[in-house]
C-alpha cells in the first residue's frame, strides 16, 4: 500500500474540506478520486502530494509518514498536475528541465530526456518557444511533459481530462496506459463517473470530502432499447430488462447486494437471470465476500461467507445470477 | 537671477571638464548608495519571501510596521546610528563613525524597509500555483521561492530601485554619520548642503544636476520594468 490515509481533516475556514477516517490507495495501478465539484478531490490529491497539511490525521507513503522531515524526499517521487497548469515564464525547455535540473541530473541527460517528453506529448519542435505564449492545448501538452519527464514514482492528475483538446486527450490516454503497462501508480480526480470506471482500476467516491461507497459497482455502458411495454439495456454483450421509463445517460449500475446467487435457474418473478462462471472471490468485509461471475459481462455479486459456503461455490464453478428489473439504476 | 543663470552655466562646466571633486563625490555616493541598496535587497527579499509563504500570528501587523518604517524620518537614523556608533555607544569599538561604513549602516536601514515592503506587494500578487508547482516538480523550498520572485522580477527590481531612490538623494543620516568629511564622506547631497551654506551655488548646481539624473534614470528604469510586466 502506498498511501494510507487516517484520521485526516483538512478545513478551509470553517469548512470542512476534507475528513477521511480510513483511506488506503494501493501501488502500481491507476486510482480515480470521484466526486461532485466542491467533494475535496484536489484538496485530497494536494495532501498525497505534500502540498498541504492536514488540521489532524496521518497520512503515510512506503510506511513513512509525509511529515516536514520527510517532505521534500516525499516531493521528488511524488508530482502533482493541476487542473489548470501554470508554466514558469521561461522558456518550453527550461519548464520541462526544471524538475530535472532541481534534482541534479547532469546536462547532456536532461538534454536527452526533454526531448523524449516533448516528444511524446507532440511538442518536440516548440523547446524554444516561450512558455507564456503557447496556445492553452499546448501548454497543457508540456506541463504533461513536464511532469513525465520525472517519471515519478506516483503521477497524480487533477481532472486531467477536462477541458482538454483531442491532442492533449491522446496523449494522457498514452500516459494512463504506459503507467498501467509498467506497474506504477496514478492518481487521477474526475466528476465523470463513466471516465473514473473506464480509466482506473479503484475507484474513491468523495461526497463532501469523505469517501463514501461507491454508487457504482456492476456499471455498464449501453444503450436503451425500449419496444412496447419492454426495456432492455443493451451493453452490446448481454440485454439487461430496466424498469419501463428508465432514463439514462447510457451508463446503469446495479448493487451487488440486490444479485442473487444460486447453483440452479430460480423461478421468480425477478426479470434478468443470467448463466455464468465464477471469476474471482474476494472479502468485501468480514464475514462479507464479492464473488465475480462472468456472464457475458462481468458481474460482482456480494454474499455472505456463510452462505457462499453452503452453496458449495469454487472459482470456475457454474452459477446462475438473478436480480430484478428495479435493481437496475441510472447513472 | 543672475547669480543662478551664471550658477547654472559654471555647473555645466564643472560637469563637462571632469571637475576631479564632482566626481569623486558622485562616485562615492554611487558606491555607498548602491552598497547599501544591494545588502538590504539581499537581506530585504529573503525577508518579503518568508512573510509572504509564512503563516503566523502577527503577520499582518508585522507588514504594517514595515509599511510604516517606510516612511521612517532620515534623521532619526542617523541620530540611532550615531549613538551605536558613537565612541560611548555599543559598537564603539568598531570605529565606524565618520566613515563611509556608518554612512552604508544608516542608508541600509532606511533602503531595507522600502524594499521588504514593495518586494511584498510584488509576490503577493504572484499566482499561488508557482509555488506550488516548483514544490511538486521536486525543488527545494529556496528554489520555488526563486521561481517565485522571478516570476515578480519586474516589481521586485521596482522594490530595488525604489530602496536605491530613497538613499541616493538622502542627508540627514549620511550627514550625521558621515560627518561630510571631504574627499571622505561627502556624498552629492550632504556636499549640497553644506555647498549652499558657503554660497558656492555653481558646485552646488553642478551636484543638484547629477542627482537630479541620477533619480531620472532610476525611474525611467522603474517605468520600464513595471510597463514590462
Amino acid at each position: 500500500m502506498p498511501f494510507m490515509l487516517r484520521n485526516i481533516e483538512v478545513r478551509y475556514g470553517a469548512r470542512m474540506a476534507l475528513s477521511i477516517e480510513s483511506l488506503a490507495i494501493r501501488a502500481g495501478s491507476s486510482t480515480a478520486v470521484m466526486g461532485p465539484n466542491g467533494a475535496g478531490k484536489t484538496t485530497l490529491l494536494r495532501v498525497l502530494a505534500g502540498l498541504m497539511d492536514p488540521v489532524r490525521g496521518t497520512v503515510t507513503y512506503e510506511g513513512e509518514p509525509i511529515t516536514s522531515e520527510h517532505l521534500a524526499r516525499h516531493r521528488q517521487k511524488v508530482c502533482l498536475l493541476h487542473q489548470n497548469p501554470l508554466l514558469f515564464d521561461t522558456t518550453v525547455l527550461e519548464n520541462v528541465a526544471f524538475g530535472l535540473r532541481a534534482r541534479g541530473v547532469p546536462r547532456a541527460e536532461i538534454q536527452q530526456r526533454v526531448g523524449q517528453a516533448l516528444t511524446l506529448v507532440g511538442c518536440a519542435d516548440i523547446q524554444k518557444r516561450r512558455a507564456r505564449e503557447l496556445s492553452g492545448g499546448e501548454e497543457k501538452r508540456v506541463a504533461i511533459a513536464r511532469a513525465l519527464v520525472l517519471d515519478p514514482e506516483v503521477l497524480l492528475l487533477d481532472e486531467p481530462l477536462a477541458n482538454v483538446d483531442q491532442i492533449t486527450a491522446k496523449a494522457l490516454e498514452e500516459v494512463f496506459r504506459a503507467r498501467e503497462e509498467r506497474g506504477q501508480t496514478l492518481i487521477f480526480s474526475t466528476h465523470d463517473g463513466r471516465l473514473a470506471h473506464r480509466l482506473a482500476r479503484d475507484v474513491v467516491v468523495l461526497r463532501d470530502g469523505r469517501p463514501s461507497p461507491s454508487p457504482y459497482e456492476n456499471l455498464f455502458t449501453g444503450r436503451l432499447l425500449t419496444n412496447g411495454e419492454t426495456a432492455l439495456f443493451d451493453t452490446g454483450k448481454v440485454r439487461i430488462a430496466v424498469p419501463p421509463g428508465l432514463s439514462t445517460t447510457g451508463h446503469i449500475s446495479i448493487g451487488p447486494d440486490e444479485i442473487l446467487l444460486s447453483q440452479e435457474p430460480l423461478q421468480s418473478s425477478a426479470r434478468n437471470a443470467f448463466k455464468g462462471r465464477v471469476t474471482r472471490i474476494e472479502e468485501h468485509a468480514e464475514g462479507v465476500l464479492d464473488v465475480a461471475v462472468e456472464a457475458g459481462e462481468p458481474f460482482t455479486v456480494r454474499v455472505t461467507q456463510q452462505s457462499f459456503q453452503e452453496l458449495g461455490l469454487a472459482i470456475g464453478a457454474r452459477v446462475y445470477i438473478t436480480f430484478k428489473s428495479t435493481a437496475v439504476k441510472p447513472l | 537671477m543672475d547669480f543662478l543663470l551664471e550658477g547654472l552655466l559654471q555647473a555645466g562646466t564643472l560637469i563637462a571638464t571632469l571637475n576631479p571633486e564632482v566626481y569623486q563625490i558622485t562616485w562615492l555616493t554611487l558606491q555607498v548608495s548602491l552598497g547599501a541598496t544591494l545588502l538590504a535587497s539581499a537581506a530585504g527579499i529573503p525577508c518579503a519571501v518568508l512573510l509572504v509563504e509564512g503563516n503566523f500570528r502577527g503577520k499582518e501587523g508585522l507588514i504594517t510596521l514595515i509599511n510604516t518604517l517606510m516612511a521612517l524620518p532620515t534623521v532619526v537614523v542617523g541620530l540611532s546610528v550615531f549613538a551605536f556608533l558613537s565612541r560611548q555607544g555599543p559598537l564603539g569599538d568598531l570605529q565606524l563613525l565618520f566613515t563611509p561604513t556608518a554612512i552604508v549602516i544608516g542608508e541600509f536601514i532606511l533602503a531595507i524597509p522600502i524594499v521588504i515592503a514593495l518586494a511584498v506587494a510584488a509576490l503577493t500578487g504572484v499566482d499561488p500555483r508557482v509555488r506550488e508547482t516548483g514544490l511538486t516538480l521536486g525543488a527545494s523550498r529556496p528554489r520555488a521561492a526563486l521561481m517565485v520572485i522571478l516570476e515578480a522580477r519586474y516589481a521586485v527590481a521596482a522594490a530595488v530601485l525604489a530602496g536605491f531612490a530613497r538613499v541616493v538623494a538622502e542627508v540627514g543620516s549620511a550627514l550625521m554619520v558621515g560627518g561630510n568629511i571631504r574627499g571622505y564622506t561627502r556624498t552629492l547631497a550632504t556636499a549640497i548642503v553644506l555647498e549652499t551654506g558657503k554660497g558656492e551655488f555653481a558646485f552646488a548646481i553642478a551636484l543638484g544636476v547629477i542627482l537630479i539624473l541620477f533619480s531620472l534614470v532610476t525611474n525611467v528604469v522603474v517605468r520600464l520594468l513595471v510597463r514590462r510586466r
